[in-house]
């Protein structure tokens, strides 16, 4: 499923004097199946152009094409698009309020006319995609679970819903490195075993960086930089100024160049670095 | 070193909804001298958090005691000289402002000690400058940054002249820029100004710049000491569902392969540093050119 966006402005608060221009002509493409990284400093307009890809924010006609549906358009079933094109907020766990596991997850699909049995199997079939054990942990109330299962409670209910592409704004927000590690592991097999699109947000270059096809670099409501990740992190020195940076490795590599120490090309793990430094020193590591 | 906080066989223990006894704290002893940067890391739900909030009170003690510069905290009358000489900032700045503008917000603290407007104008002066925002005095904090934001929050803090600062995860909310920003505020405040400083992180690379990194599991402290020191413990870091910092590494890798570079690197510079010389080291030896490039012959010592 693929997202157009064409030359997508977006003000908050117009016509006013404290009009603050969110989003400035932004052009993007997601194609089917891809896996995309968006950056961009705080009040960059990251959570304001996600917003506008399921509708929540309805975009003027012709800018924001889903699935050859055009989001702007009069007749345009939002409630639709909002099913294929799942969000997953900033700090989700903050909007578990049911009583039970089951019932948050199951929430959404209240409005879907399912049977009983149908919204059973969709929320089974959610939680073990999301690596939370169903019989154990369906009745519990949500209180009584670790944040970080707290969070893939609430990626559960989206998933749920069986969206074909996946938004996460900041999911590893919060959470100690195993946890972190944990929620972008699933995230990486939801893409691969159900062939999803994902979009994902993140202040936390280190880790996305290994992941996705392509970055999106955001500054001002505008798209900066577009490309796969080692092409972006060669423009070090923009991404500093605008209050980003590149992955430690890719900088370690960097100021060892800098320093007459042949080693080429951009590493974005410990991993790489330690190839690439191997293949330039003739040593092993 | 005189002892700023001590922890004496701190217990905490919640009560669940459902009833249960939940045991966030056991039998926790620590000292944290004046002058310290501390850093507190553990997986969630370790109690790192419910620790730091017993540092100011916020949390008293099921058993066991707590005192900061010799005054129990339990003690009711103890309460406002603790809160005043420890400061806490936490993860979300916009929770942590109150006023209109950022001078008002940064005075709050003091007016509340009923000080003089004189003595009140003269501490936020120092508070804005400490944390490099004087330009913004008159700004409206809802409109600053996330690093701004918290640079603010943490200049109230200062505000009530405190002998140490407590951060309970600063920059989880903040982009790469904001994390930066307040790192090496936090970092000067310690280093230049005296300022006591305990700093719970989920980022190895924030606690490496501390001077003691302390490793906490269900309730307990498991490990501690220097950061390079428990930066060694890989495997049993992993097991507490940490990390070590990706620099420190990369550092153990080579080492453990044979190249001259301290294997407990912590920094950047410090790798580049180490590398770079073995390299020019190296090339003063066997370097032959083929062709313009250059090519080893000789293995490396």
């Amino acid at each position: 499923m693929s997202i157009v966006v064409s030359n997508l402005s977006y003000t908050y608060a117009g016509g006013t004097p404290l009009a603050v221009e969110a989003l400035s002509g932004v052009d993007l493409t997601v194609s089917d199946g891809e896996f995309l990284g968006l950056i961009g400093h705080t009040g960059s307009g990251k959570s304001t152009l996600i917003q506008h890809l399921n509708g929540l924010i309805k975009p003027p006609p012709g800018k924001v094409i889903v699935d050859g549906i055009d989001l702007g358009a009069r007749h345009t079933n939002l409630r639709a698009i909002r099913q294929k094109v799942g969000l997953v907020f900033q700090y989700p766990e903050h909007q578990v309020f049911e009583e039970t596991v089951f019932d948050d997850i199951a929430f959404g699909l209240r409005n879907l006319n399912l049977s009983p049995l149908e919204v059973e199997d969709r929320v089974e079939e959610a939680m073990t995609l999301v690596g939370l054990d169903y019989a154990a942990l369906k009745d519990r109330s949500p209180l009584e679970l670790s944040g970080g299962q707290l969070r893939r409670v609430a990626i559960a209910g989206v998933l749920a819903m069986k969206p074909r592409t996946l938004i996460l704004d900041e999911p590893t927000a919060g959470l100690d490195p195993r946890g972190r590690d944990d929620i972008l592991g699933r995230i990486a097999a939801l893409r691969r075993e159900l062939g999803l699109t994902v979009v994902l947000v993140s202040h936390h270059l280190e880790e996305i960086a290994p992941l996705v096809d392509r970055l999106v670099v955001l500054d001002r409501g505008r798209v900066l930089l577009a490309g796969p990740p080692r092409e972006v992190f060669r423009q070090a020195d923009l991404l500093r100024k605008v209050g980003l940076d590149v992955p430690v490795m890719t900088r370690l590599l960097h100021d060892l160049r800098a320093r007459g120490v042949p080693v080429e090309g951009e590493a974005l793990t410990v991993e790489e670095a330690c190839a690439l430094l191997s293949a330039g020193w003739g040593e092993p590591c | 070193m005189e002892v700023l906080l001590r922890a004496e066989r701190l217990t905490h223990v919640y009560e669940t909804r459902g009833g249960e006894q939940l045991r966030a704290l056991d039998c926790v002893d620590l000292e944290i001298g004046a002058g310290e940067f501390v850093a507190i890391v553990g997986r969630n739900g370790s109690g790192k958090s419910t620790l730091a909030k017993h540092f100011n009170a916020l949390l008293l003690p099921t058993e066991g005691r707590v005192l900061v510069a010799g005054l129990d905290t339990a003690v009711p009358e103890h309460l406002w000289t603790v809160r005043q000489m420890v400061g806490m900032v936490f993860q979300n700045p916009d929770n942590q402002i109150v006023a209109t503008t950022v001078e008002e917000d940064v005075a709050f603290g003091p007016e509340n000690l009923g000080l003089p407007p004189a003595e009140i104008a003269v501490r936020v002066e120092e508070a804005l400058q400490a944390v490099d925002m004087e330009a913004y005095r008159k700004h409206a904090p809802h409109h600053l940054s996330g690093g701004q934001k918290q640079r603010v929050a943490i200049a109230g803090v200062i505000a009530m002249r405190p002998r140490c600062i407590v951060l309970d995860e600063p920059t989880a909310m903040l982009d790469p820029g904001g994390r930066r920003e307040v790192l090496s505020t936090i970092g000067r405040l310690n280093r230049e100004e005296g300022h006591t400083v305990v700093l719970i992180t989920h980022f190895m690379e924030e606690a490496a710049q501390a001077g003691r990194v302390v490793v906490m599991e269900g309730g307990r402290i498991v490990l501690q000491g220097p950061p390079r020191q428990v930066f060694q413990e890989t495997e049993r870091l992993r097991a507490l569902h940490l990390d070590i910092p990706p620099v420190t590494q990369l550092a153990g890798r080579l080492r453990a392969a044979g190249w001259p570079v301290p294997g407990d690197a912590l920094t950047v510079e410090e790798l580049v540093e180490a590398i770079a010389g073995a390299w020019a080291g190296r090339g003063r030896g066997r370097v032959a050119e083929q062709g313009g490039k250059t090519v080893e012959q000789g293995r490396l010592l």
